[in-house]
């Protein structure tokens, strides 16, 4: 499930070429279809992942239980309802397990809030949004071996959160509501979604910094208990 | 409710979503626009009753609000209505161009309300499951999951409170988080034994249904197919084409737009059309 | 026929020095209900998961396990998939999908199984264990019996010709038990299955079983038929007398020449048999006035949990006295562990009155009513754990105490094991530990002997009772009828929402004829005010013929 970020990254391509062909070929105002189409690209990791190989049951558990809590805990803050920290467990989930995972976490816990919530036009883009977010920053925080490091975790995960997945998101509302895809309306449109968007970074940065390592700990300590994630072919 | 159309094959659902809110997303022309408007709002009004009407009065305000933008900040078109003080003129193509987006914003989002009402989890799963069934089967664990670490997660808060554990908000919940990893991750152990037991990860996986064809679906379905492609036919020879800038221009009305009207009209009111015969047919038959 | 054939088994998890299993010979033919019993760590589990190669555990292995003739190491999946069912505990965690059909069909897609196949055995499946009416439900609102009995049909599913069972009904309350275990024994009865299951339960299994395979230390100590452990409960099988019925305990007690009885009825019998009494033997019972303020004081309290949904307390007024050990009984929903919380003050009643030592905890401040005021052992002890060890568990609490009550409590040996590391029972102690702490005058329990073996249950009763001398009160919450009647001073039975009634524990189990303990059962034509077991034994010994 690690070590392939290819797949993810030929998925994210393949978004952004719809994205681009919905803005500039498709003039007269169909971006809304590509909203479809978006969603079925940000499928082909799963697809890609399940078919290429055998996961091991315990490890598909593992993505399966991490991504009911990133939904579940919205209870959590049931007395604080403005944060959201699914997308934070997302990115704490790839950190620990690889950023394929940590995608499909983000993926899967995005999907099924809004199949719990009520789906709408904007399913996809918040999807891709957030497979995208939680991709970027965990690539990135892998990369300078930043895992441990609790205000850079904090620091990369909330801006891509603010800045990625607000921007996705909100792109929808972009398509729906500006009346031409002019500068100037699509910036008044993104510049509404700001205080929002902040405020889903700056939580999500909360919750990073004070998670991160009590969460990644017991990842890790059932990575070593049950050799999961590991990088060789399961038994 | 008597529903005909949600107890209808999963396929049939999707085929049929899957139409109205393509079209529904990229027609602009108001004849199209309006039918899709209709047909969505009285749907979603028989499936969900109050529920509906009282998302329209949150709705139609905000519908007014992006038709009021729309007219304020774009003054392309050539029928000037009237001149803002700061010299702007608001035009009557910027208007009508904001009420035909505000409308197909509205009628895609009516249609996903009916979409939420009609496909439920296990509808969905089937028709992915026949594509992905690893993934089909990672949604449905985690649909499990979610209500039961929901209810841990309660059980989590009021375990901590009585051995006197109580911090801000915020800490309560980030320690309760945190509880509740360890504990569903330590589980995850024993639901995987429980799926190896039964045999989990055996070659030649298959997926049991509780749907099954019948020729009243298949029939629709021929008949949804050929409704998209009188449709797209309308599309390509520009039947179905709007535009508001700079002035309002429609195509010229054919017999052939009227075939295309009546064909879309079939498509969109077809499950209403369905739930009331069947409704009427089970009335009579009491 | 030969279906299952251990031969000299030996076992080791890593980095362990001791065996978990030394040399088990076993074989069971076809057919058989085969009961392993023996006490927590006995090895039970571990032999039961060497019967099922998917599920053994990681370590050092010497010795063959065969079925049908073939070594189980080497028999291929899918077979292995298919003729060996396997049922865990905790049927939570083996529900994996979010509907009941799903789930049901769960194993068959395993197998790759056609459409029609699949949904005639799930057809089957759902009519024989009466599903129908949850068939299209999510699993999510089934209660824990249906869970686990929803885990049976989805192993039966799949035609297996062995069923293992794994404690399967610690989780479920003794009604929920019962018809699981019925449920069982029509299996083996109407198929032919052969069922192998470990339990330490074993009221409702002995009568049904075949034979009753002891593990003691990692050794097969006895392999006899249920009448026979019976006689061996005095000798050298003492160490099993906790988990056995309590006809056979009486049984033993007084030891006899005629054969063991199993159930309530034979035991009966057998006393008759064994003891002469012209009329029943009353006895002078103690007072039971207790003064000075109540430790818990409710007055006409109301509770719901949603403003629509009925009340779950319907007024209830209730004392608890100060000092005393009192068991709240009462069967499923009916509000005990709503009334516990409201005790506590964990929930709010919507009307009513909730004292504590006689204050309102509504105007107790959260900080000072959980600390050395009151606190709540929650029935889910999992929901404590926070820490990496269990010695830093303790230490959070109380850094100085932390040893002293780890001495109390038994839990020196595993001080720096990880909490999830150790055995149900052990997490168990440590979660009271924890509790303990906090130094409650009040302590409130919520079915604590869930999941717990016969011999720590004596052990946490003795604690219970030296908690209460040293002058604090506990109120416990119960199905346990058997471990209220040890050990509470007072007890009361709940039902649909206020106390049905209210009384000195013997007098309480003695006025009651179907909510009483087993020793009660067997012996109230005799001995009326006879609850516990000990209480019968010393009787009999005393009226013997």
């Amino acid at each position: 499930m690690q070590r392939k970020p290819y797949l993810a990254a030929v998925s994210l391509a393949l978004c952004f070429a719809a994205v681009m062909t919905g803005a500039f070929l498709l003039r007269d105002r169909s971006y809304y279809l590509i909203s479809g189409l978006i969603l079925l690209f940000a499928c082909l990791p799963f697809a890609a992942l399940f078919r290429r190989r055998r996961v091991k049951v315990r490890e598909l558990v593992i993505v399966s239980v991490m991504a009911a809590i990133a939904v579940a805990s919205r209870a959590a803050f049931y007395m604080l309802p403005t944060v959201k920290p699914l997308c934070a467990i997302a990115i704490i989930t790839g950190l620990y397990l690889g950023e394929e995972t940590g995608f499909m976490v983000g993926v899967l816990s995005m999907f099924l809030s809004n199949f719990l919530f009520g789906q709408g036009a904007w399913t996809p883009y918040q999807i891709f949004g957030m497979g995208f977010a939680v991709f970027v920053a965990d690539v990135i925080l892998r990369r300078f071996h930043l895992q441990e490091k609790r205000i850079a975790v904090a620091v990369v995960g909330g801006l891509c959160c603010f800045m990625l997945y607000g921007i996705c998101a909100d792109s929808c509302a972009v398509f729906a509501i500006a009346p031409t895809l002019e500068w100037k309306s699509v910036s008044s449109v993104l510049l509404t979604g700001i205080p929002f968007n902040l405020s889903h970074g700056a939580v999500t940065a909360i919750v990073l910094f004070f998670l991160n390592r009590p969460i990644g700990e017991k990842l890790e300590r059932m990575c070593v208990k049950y050799d999961l994630f590991t990088e060789g072919e399961p038994a | 409710m008597r529903s005909a159309f949600t107890k209808s094959h999963p396929v049939l659902n999707f085929l049929f979503f899957g139409s109205v809110v393509a079209f529904g997303m990229v027609f602009f022309h108001p004849v199209f626009l309006g039918v899709s408007f209709v047909a969505a709002l009285a749907y979603s009004v028989r499936l969900r009753g109050r529920g509906t009407l009282r998302l329209m009065r949150y709705l139609l305000p905000t519908l007014l609000v992006v038709v009021f933008l729309g007219a304020a900040f774009n003054h392309y078109g050539v029928t000037t209505l009237f001149v803002l003080p700061n010299g702007n003129r608001v035009t009557l193509e910027a208007i009508v161009h904001s009420f035909a987006t505000g409308g197909m914003v509205l009628t895609v989002f009516l249609w996903f309300t009916c979409y939420d009402a009609v496909v439920t989890s296990d509808k969905f799963l089937h028709v992915f499951g026949r594509v992905f069934p690893t993934g089909a089967l990672l949604i449905s664990m985690t649909l499990r999951f979610i209500p039961l670490l929901t209810r841990r997660m309660h059980k989590i808060f009021e375990g901590q409170k009585g051995i006197g554990y109580s911090g801000s908000k915020l800490r309560n919940a980030l320690h309760a988080l945190s509880i509740l990893v360890t504990w569903s991750l330590e589980n995850a152990v024993d639901v995987s034994d429980s799926m190896k037991s039964r045999g989990y990860g055996l070659r030649g996986r298959t997926s049991y249904t509780r749907f099954l064809w019948t020729r009243r679906d298949i029939l629709l379905c021929a008949a949804i197919l050929a409704l998209d492609a009188l449709t797209v036919a309308g599309v390509i020879v520009g039947q179905t084409r709007a535009m508001y800038n700079p002035f309002i221009s429609l195509p010229a009305i054919t017999p052939f737009s009227y075939v295309l009207y009546v064909g879309y009209a079939l498509l969109c009111f077809m499950p209403l059309a369905l739930d009331l015969t069947e409704e009427h047919k089970w009335n009579r038959s009491r | 026929m030969e279906q299952i054939q251990i031969e000299n088994l030996h076992f080791a998890y890593p980095l362990c020095a001791d065996e978990a299993l030394c040399g088990v010979d076993l074989t069971v033919h076809a057919g058989e209900y085969v009961a392993l019993c023996g006490e927590s760590g006995c090895g039970k589990t571990t032999l039961l998961r060497h019967l099922k190669n998917a599920l053994t555990p990681a370590g050092k292995r010497v010795g063959t396990v065969r079925f049908c003739g073939t070594p189980i190491t080497e028999l291929d999946a899918r077979t292995e998939a298919e003729k060996i069912g396997f049922v865990q505990q905790d049927p939570e965690n083996a529900v994996v999908t979010d509907k009941v059909y799903h789930e049901l069909a769960f194993g068959l897609e395993s197998l790759g199984l056609g459409q029609s196949e699949m949904r005639l055995r799930v057809a089957e499946m759902a009519s024989y264990f009466g599903i129908e009416s949850w068939f299209e439900s999510s699993t999510d609102t089934l209660s824990g019996g249906q869970l686990q009995l929803l885990n049976l049909a989805s192993v039966m599913a799949m035609h297996p010709d062995v069923l293992l069972l794994d404690e399967p009904t610690s989780q479920l309350d003794p009604v929920a038990a019962s018809d699981f275990l019925a449920t069982i024994d029509r299996i083996h009865r109407e198929l032919g299955l052969t069922v192998i299951l470990t339990e330490h339960r074993l009221e409702d299994v002995l009568p049904c079983a075949d034979r009753v395979v002891v593990l003691h230390r990692g050794r097969v100590a006895a392999d006899c038929a249920p009448r026979e452990i019976g006689a061996a409960l005095s000798g050298e099988l003492a160490f099993l007398r906790g988990s056995m019925p309590s006809a056979m305990r009486i049984y033993a007690g007084v030891g006899s020449s005629l054969p063991c009885p199993l159930t309530v009825c034979e035991g009966k019998r057998w006393l008759s048999d064994t003891i002469c009494v012209s009329e029943p033997v009353r006895r002078e019972l103690p007072d039971d006035k207790s003064d000075g303020v109540p430790a818990v004081r409710m007055r006409e309290v109301f509770f719901t949990y949603e403003k629509q949904s009925p009340d779950v307390l319907r007024g209830l007024t209730m004392d608890v006295p100060q000092g005393k050990v009192f068991a709240l009984l009462g069967g499923n929903g009916a509000g005990k562990s709503t009334a516990l919380k409201a005790a506590a003050g964990l929930l709010k009643p919507y009307r009513g009155k909730v004292e504590l030592l006689g204050r309102d905890v509504k105007k107790i401040p959260q900080k000072e009513l959980y600390r050395q005021f009151a606190a709540v052992l929650p029935q889910q002890v999992r929901t404590l754990f926070t820490e990496k060890t269990v010695r830093l568990e303790l230490e959070t609490i109380d850094r100085d105490q932390a040893d002293a009550i780890a001495e109390r409590l038994h839990l020196t040996a595993f001080l720096d094991k990880h909490p999830y590391d150790v055995s149900g029972g052990e997490q168990q102690r440590v979660a009271l530990g924890k509790v303990l702490l906090t130094k409650p005058k009040l302590l409130f329990l919520d079915e604590p002997t869930k999941g717990m073996d016969s011999a720590f249950k004596e052990s946490f009763g003795k604690l219970l009772r030296e908690l209460c001398a040293s002058g604090a009160t506990v109120f416990m919450v119960s199905h346990d009828v058997e471990f209220c009647a040890r050990v509470a001073d007072r007890c009361a039975m709940l039902f649909d929402g206020v106390l049905a009634a209210d009384a000195p524990t013997v007098p309480f189990f003695s006025n009651n004829t179907f909510y009483t303990t087993a020793a009660n059962r067997i012996a109230r034509h005799v001995f009326p005010d006879a609850i516990t077991d000990e209480d019968v034994i010393a009787l009999c010994r005393e009226n013997r013929i």
